[in-house]
């Protein structure tokens, strides 16, 4: 999952990491309203205004549109399901979603507002390249409390070396128009920052980068072999090593500073550490809304849609066939539990995190991590490790937890080596 | 380096090594009892405590 959102956790009993002995009943449309969804994310438009060469999405040329109409029947579906317990979070996602008009957005969220508890429940939020931010956007953005979501990699050199036009023009001076619009017209956002071989060493120039220009919200997504990406620039030996000297070094700086930095994996480690039970499900293991059946919905302009990680969604696969798991247009949303497809990505999710809780002691900790990343690095669902979890949770986990021991003194607590004379 | 750093050092070296060691838990719950103990109940981190 690559965007800024975290959903709040929520009481719930799901059946997406099952103690290791308990067999999981096979989900059906009548016992799937025991559920609940925390994210649906909807694409507007596949179509992306610039070209980055590590994007997963496939079809960004394409540039139609959802209907309105279309949007209308997946609201309704989606509150008639009975998957709304809680507010959640509604992530306009694409592509680039800031490349569908604001017109188009004024009339979608008078759409979503018709309903009564729309107010309540939903939180907008999306993700952008910033490239199309204006003053006008910032008005829309501002005016219906969407949470903004900026990918930036960093300083120009950094940042336009994956991300650029279809001409292969750097697209780092429009994405830092996009950011002073923000910030002038008083638009709350974080950054997400890809990390590639091209910045994985550089956690200094990348720390004071942020620090110049006043981002203080950032989430850090390790180059992912995900979709249309069918390899990462960090594929090379030594990847995790230097991950890991990245982030120890970028907490190092951010603390010396009195952490005047909010990074995502950092805040998530140290509340995994500091507050048990801060995601957890009732039976006190990880929530992992990955991994749980309906707990992420995501719909494409065609009224398509696929649960579990949202990369998944319009991928084509031999191992699983689509992971297309129904059309809210002519079905509803539990009918995907009578999709073959649907059962087996479940049952290998399932398999998968049965063997993360009985051989990773940070199972607890993070639920199994990311369905999308285990079956692009692992081949399928029913693996294990992968170096997304490495890096974004044990990485993390294991810089804050040591920071904390030596705070505390418990480095001293280990019985000290004799000394001889 | 004198002699006595490199020798520190290596102590400290060791001493991470054991620390390091032992399971993730058992590490976990000993900094959540340690920073209970210091804040009274609430074990949530805040800005410039020391922690």
């Amino acid at each position: 999952m690559t965007t800024t959102a975290i959903a709040p956790p929520r009481p719930l009993s799901a059946s997406a990491a099952p103690a290791p002995t308990a067999p999981v009943p096979r989900l059906t449309p009548q016992n799937s309203e025991r559920l609940a969804m925390g994210l649906l994310v909807i694409q507007p438009s596949p179509f992306c205004n610039i070209n980055c060469d590590y994007c997963y999405l496939p079809n960004r040329t394409d540039s139609r549109r959802m209907d309105h109409a279309v949007l209308e029947r997946v609201m309704d579906k989606i509150w008639a399901s009975g998957l709304v317990a809680a507010p959640f979070s509604l992530l306009w996602h694409a592509g680039e979603p800031l490349a569908v008009p604001i017109a188009w957005y004024e009339k979608a969220f008078e759409i979503i507002n018709r309903h009564p508890k729309a107010k309540e429940f939903v939180i907008h939020s999306v993700q952008t390249n910033g490239t199309l931010i204006n003053d006008a956007w910032c008005d829309f953005l501002k005016r219906h409390g969407v949470e903004v979501g900026l990918s930036l990699d960093g300083p120009r050199e950094i940042h336009d070396h994956h991300r650029k036009t279809r001409r292969g023009e750097g697209t780092f001076d429009k994405a830092m128009r996009g950011l002073e619009c923000l910030k002038r017209n008083g638009v709350p956002f974080g950054v997400v920052t890809v990390i590639s071989d091209v910045s994985v060493d550089r956690p200094d120039e990348l720390y004071e980068f942020y620090r110049e220009h006043g981002i203080d919200g950032i989430g850090f997504n390790i180059e992912e072999i995900e979709g249309a990406n069918q390899s990462s620039s960090l594929d090379r030996s030594g990847a995790i090593h230097r991950i890991h000297a990245f982030f120890k070094r970028f907490y190092e700086r951010n603390k010396a500073d009195g952490f005047p930095l909010n990074v995502r994996e950092f805040q998530n480690a140290e509340r995994n550490i500091l507050e048990p039970g801060w995601s957890s499900r009732p039976d006190g293991d990880y929530y992992n809304q990955e991994a749980d059946p309906f707990g992420m919905v995501n719909v494409d302009c065609f009224g398509n849609f696929s649960s579990f990680s949202p990369e998944l969604l319009g991928q084509p696969t031999e191992k699983y066939g689509s992971f297309t798991f129904g059309n809210l247009l002519s079905g509803t949303v539990f009918d995907a539990t009578r999709n073959e497809s649907f059962q087996r990505v479940l049952a290998d999710i399932e398999a998968g995190n049965r063997k993360c809780a009985e051989t990773c002691q940070f199972y607890k900790y993070c639920g199994g991590a990311s369905p999308s990343n285990k079956y692009y690095e692992n081949g399928t669902f029913d693996s294990t490790r992968t170096r997304q979890c490495v890096s974004t949770v044990q990485i993390p986990m294991r810089i804050v937890l040591e920071d904390l021991e030596n705070e505390l003194g418990i480095t001293d607590t280990v019985p000290p080596v004799p000394r001889h004379p | 380096m004198k002699a006595a750093s490199i020798l520190d050092e290596r102590i400290r070296s060791v001493r991470r090594a054991i620390r390091d060691r032992q399971p993730l838990q058992q590490r976990i719950d000993l900094v959540r009892a340690l920073v209970a103990k210091r804040r009274g109940t609430s074990p949530a981190r805040r800005p410039g405590d020391g922690l």
